[in-house]
């Protein structure tokens, strides 16, 4: 369905060239959801006004269902002319225009009672009925976007690209707005591309998920498998709370095992193909929900000793951060009903496998988040 | 195609200050000039009324800013109006009628037109240029700032020295250069309060002698004095920028408790603007009122008067709006070192002042195409060139409010380019366009120099027949009174715009910014203005 390839973009601001898109590939399916996840600076944004053919790449190929919207032996199609919507971070509603007309704007072109007709079963649709005859400052923040949907949903497009459409929402409205816009969209098969700083965001919605940083995509697909396998520390720390620990490899085959500060641990994919000849060492990613914490006394503990340095209660659940006796830092998540008092000694161990990468070695057991 | 015609528009408004340079100016003549005491003497005259002026302006700009936004004086709102009130008379008007009120009142005292005298009626009609930015500065700073600064630092003016100062500092840079280059530019106050200048040299051998070669040679030393105005306040308005780290709502800048002072605050403040706008107010009512004595008013000339004044005014106004165009189109939507290089370029021959620019249309007009010198093509022709950036400035404003991400939903939306503009931008920028016009016909109708220098025969505006009164011993203001009523009346308009965004204010702007907002005259815009930014504080005014 969409299809872009090879898609290179750089700007001239003063005097150095920066690459916002070096070599991006992506591909969405018909009536699938994907995402583009990265933070602010990766290109991500870029990406999107490409395909919306709000800049014109400087190398690569963009096409839908087919049809080359960017190619090197064709003209660019001008935006007008590529039958894709797109919801704008602010919503960019047209604000001289009621919303009535805002969601009309795409669809000029057709007869009056049809355009009457498309208009009020889109505000239906959106749970906006009644509020035609509003202008958009009149309306809430989430009543915006949702307008602005229906406006992009008008046409019928191809294909919808949210540009992180929910992101001046407060948490509530985010979450509820974006289940909601998700059920929607999947019931009307629509094709949809959203970019998004949020890695819950990305992860909730898409079912395809691609990560861009400094320009490249680093990893696509499921988001399950995206964030289950981080392809290297680095998004491993991106996509959720993680630390990063030093290891060394003991054994090798079936019975690999990498030995660190949590103790001996079972590895669940080795993915640092460029482990130096001769070195063991890696990085051992962990993450909160992999660790078990108990106290010293409480019968079965094991693991290595820790203090406990403090805990966030977050209702449903709260994470315990702890301080190994090397002085490592390190987050465990439990569920809410649990407490530990600051200072209470517990022992921390590690309860699923995990992933190791080909170390920098100097990348310290110091994450940043704790 | 739009970059095309901005760059024909940019370098069509500096073709008659080139011309005029370029063509046959020789260093010795300059040198002459420049031998004759009278022209030492006016270059000095004019050096020292520009610093009184520009100091006694500073004086009153920033206190009255200061006890508008920093002290619990009563009513500020009102007090901001009359503080700004002074803008809606033109500087020779109320230099006429300060005059004629001391020859009534006072005939013997002879203040108004003495050096200190005169600066003081020109500094009284003046400060609001550096009242206005000064405002709008102290309104922006943070009130957070200054408390962590004197949570930091004890002692009582060292917030205020160490945040709003700086924050002053280039809105004090840009309300001096307005003001400097009115000083410079000004020809009919400056006859009327007896000062000999430049410009009134520049006017007196074009209008009284006729020698053209001698007014050129004045104008470039003029340019020049014009050019190092520009380079001095850059560096006054220093390189230091505020970053605005704060997000969200901003609240308003504390007040300091000033007591039982606040009523002789109030009294002082009040003297200010009634001074400033007394005598005109007063001398119009009076000759309005006692017209049956000498010199009544022909209410026909009047009538005459007013018609040619609303045609000229509207063409240029239609004329200065179609060419900003392509130039405020260019510059918002692709700001870049050519397109702000044109904006540049039209804001310099604002900067000029006008009786250079007049002089070098007479010549353009004379030597290229005689059948055109004294027609109103030719006057429309000055008034725009003299006006564009007020056109280019409320336009680029006017453009912002429609945000480019409105023409890129709309064209996400299948409509093509002619439909987003006519649909999208168009409604969302009329207001500016339209504040853009009314401001160039507002500034056109009260233009005095240009209008004198190039006024096509038998025909007559407002200021000329103002000006015409003034001619011959009478000087009573009687024969005056209607023209300046009319003057005042037109000067009231963009008066009443700058005083409704000031208050409307940049602290609700702000907060405001993120959902679309609509800032009329984009005051908000004028705190970090240098020359080349030109913001619409500067907008409003042309030199009078």
């Amino acid at each position: 369905m969409l299809r872009v390839r090879g898609l290179r973009k750089s700007y001239t601001t003063g005097r150095r060239p920066t690459t916002a898109l070096d070599g991006v590939d992506l591909t969405v399916d018909q009536g699938s959801f994907g995402a583009v996840l990265g933070p602010s600076g990766s290109g991500k944004t870029t990406l999107l006004r490409c395909i919306a053919g709000f800049e014109s790449p400087d190398a690569g190929t963009i096409s839908l269902a087919g049809r080359d919207l960017d190619s090197p032996s064709t003209p660019s199609v001008r935006p007008y002319d590529r039958d894709i919507g797109v919801v704008p971070q602010e919503g960019a509603l047209f604000p001289h225009l009621s919303v009535g007309r805002n969601v009309a704007f795409g669809i000029a072109d057709r007869p009056r009672a049809r355009r009457h007709e498309r208009v009020e079963q889109l505000l239906e649709l959106m749970g906006l009925h009644g509020l035609g005859d509003r202008r958009p400052h009149q309306l809430s923040g989430g009543q915006q976007q949702r307008v602005a949907l229906a406006r992009a949903l008008a046409p019928e497009p191809r294909l919808i690209l949210l540009d992180e459409p929910f992101s001046a929402l407060d948490a509530q409205l985010r979450v509820e707005l974006r289940e909601e816009v998700r059920g929607l969209l999947r019931s009307l098969g629509t094709t949809t591309l959203l970019v998004t700083h949020d890695q819950a965001e990305a992860m909730t919605l898409a079912d395809h998920l691609v990560v861009m940083r400094g320009g490249r995509v680093v990893a696509a697909g499921d988001p399950r498998q995206v964030y289950g396998e981080p392809v290297d520390a680095e998004l491993g720390r991106f996509l959720g709370e993680a630390v990063v620990v030093p290891g060394t490899f003991v054994g090798s085959g079936a019975a690999l095992t990498v030995s660190c500060v949590l103790g001996r641990l079972a590895v669940a994919a080795e993915t640092g193909a460029d482990r130096l000849p001769g070195r063991d060492d890696c990085d051992v990613l962990v993450r909160p929900e992999q660790l078990r914490v108990r106290r010293l006394d409480e019968p079965g503990a094991a693991g290595s000793t820790a203090s406990v340095v403090a805990q966030s209660f977050y209702g449903h659940d709260a994470l315990v951060r702890v301080r190994l006796d090397d002085g490592t830092r390190l987050a465990v998540r439990v569920p809410g009903s649990v407490r530990f008092g600051v200072g209470d000694r517990v022992r921390v161990q590690v309860e699923t496998p995990v992933w190791t990468y080909a170390g920098s070695a100097a990348a310290g057991g110091q994450p940043s988040d704790v | 195609m739009t970059a095309w015609l901005a760059v024909a528009v940019a370098v069509a408004s500096l073709v008659p200050l080139l011309y005029l340079f370029l063509s046959g100016t020789s260093l010795a003549d300059i040198r002459t000039q420049l031998g004759y005491p009278s022209t030492s003497a006016a270059v000095l005259q004019t050096l020292v009324l520009t610093v009184l002026i520009g100091g006694l302006t500073a004086v009153l700009g920033v206190g009255a800013a200061v006890v508008v936004t920093r002290t619990t004086v009563p009513a500020p709102r009102l007090l901001t109006v009359l503080f700004t009130v002074p803008l809606a008379v033109p500087g020779f008007v109320s230099a006429y009628a300060t005059y004629s009120a001391e020859l009534v009142f006072a005939p013997q005292s002879s203040v108004v037109t003495s050096l200190l005298g005169a600066a003081a009626v020109m500094s009284l009609t003046l400060y609001p240029y550096v009242f206005l930015p000064c405002l709008i500065a102290l309104r922006g700073v943070d009130p957070a700032l200054e408390e962590v600064v004197s949570s930091l630092r004890p002692g009582r003016f060292s917030a205020f020295r160490t945040v709003a100062l700086p924050a002053l500092r280039p809105a004090l840079a840009a309300g001096l250069l307005i003001v400097t280059l009115h000083v410079l530019a000004e020809y009919g106050a400056m006859v009327q309060l007896g000062r000999s200048t430049l410009t009134t040299k520049i006017m007196a051998e074009m209008l009284d002698y006729g020698d053209y070669q001698s007014a050129r040679s004045l104008s470039l030393v003029l340019a020049g004095l014009s050019v190092l105005v520009l380079l001095s306040t850059r560096w006054l308005s220093g390189r230091s920028v505020i970053a605005e780290v704060a997000r969200g709502g901003s609240r308003p800048p504390r007040r300091t408790a000033v007591g039982s002072w606040r009523w002789p605050i109030l009294l002082v403040s009040l003297v200010v603007p009634l001074l400033a706008v007394g005598p005109t107010v007063l001398m119009t009512t009076r000759g309005l009122l006692g017209s049956e004595g000498t010199a009544a008013p022909a209410w026909s000339e009047v009538g005459v008067a007013l018609s040619n004044t609303v045609g000229y005014a509207l063409a240029a106004a239609l004329v200065a709006t179609l060419c900003a165009l392509p130039v405020s189109w260019w510059v918002t939507r692709h700001p870049k070192l050519l397109s702000h290089l044109a904006e540049r370029a039209v804001w310099l021959a604002h900067a000029i002042p006008s009786a250079i620019l007049a002089l070098a249309l007479v010549f353009l007009a004379t030597r290229l195409v005689p059948s055109l010198y004294k027609t109103p093509v030719v006057l429309v022709a000055g008034y725009v060139i003299l006006f564009l950036p007020l056109a280019v400035a409320n336009q680029r404003v006017g453009l912002q409010s429609a945000r480019r991400s409105y023409d890129e939903v709309a064209s996400s939306l299948g409509a093509r380019p002619v439909r987003t503009f006519a649909r999208v931008t168009l409604p969302l920028a009329a207001p500016g366009f339209a504040a853009g016009a009314i401001l160039v016909a507002l500034d056109a109708s009260k233009e005095l120099t240009t209008t004198l220098m190039l006024l096509p025969f038998n025909s007559s505006t407002l200021s000329s027949k103002l000006w015409a009164t003034t001619n011959g011993e009478s000087l009573d203001f009687t024969a005056a009174a209607p023209y300046a009523a009319l003057l005042v009346l037109l000067g009231i308009v963009p008066v009443y715009l700058l005083v409704r965004s000031t208050l409307a204010g940049t602290v609700s702007s702000r907060v405001r910014a993120g959902s679309g907002p609509h800032d009329p005259v984009g005051l908000s815009a004028a705190t970090g203005s240098s020359v080349e930014g030109q913001p619409s504080v500067l907008a409003l005014t042309g030199p009078q």
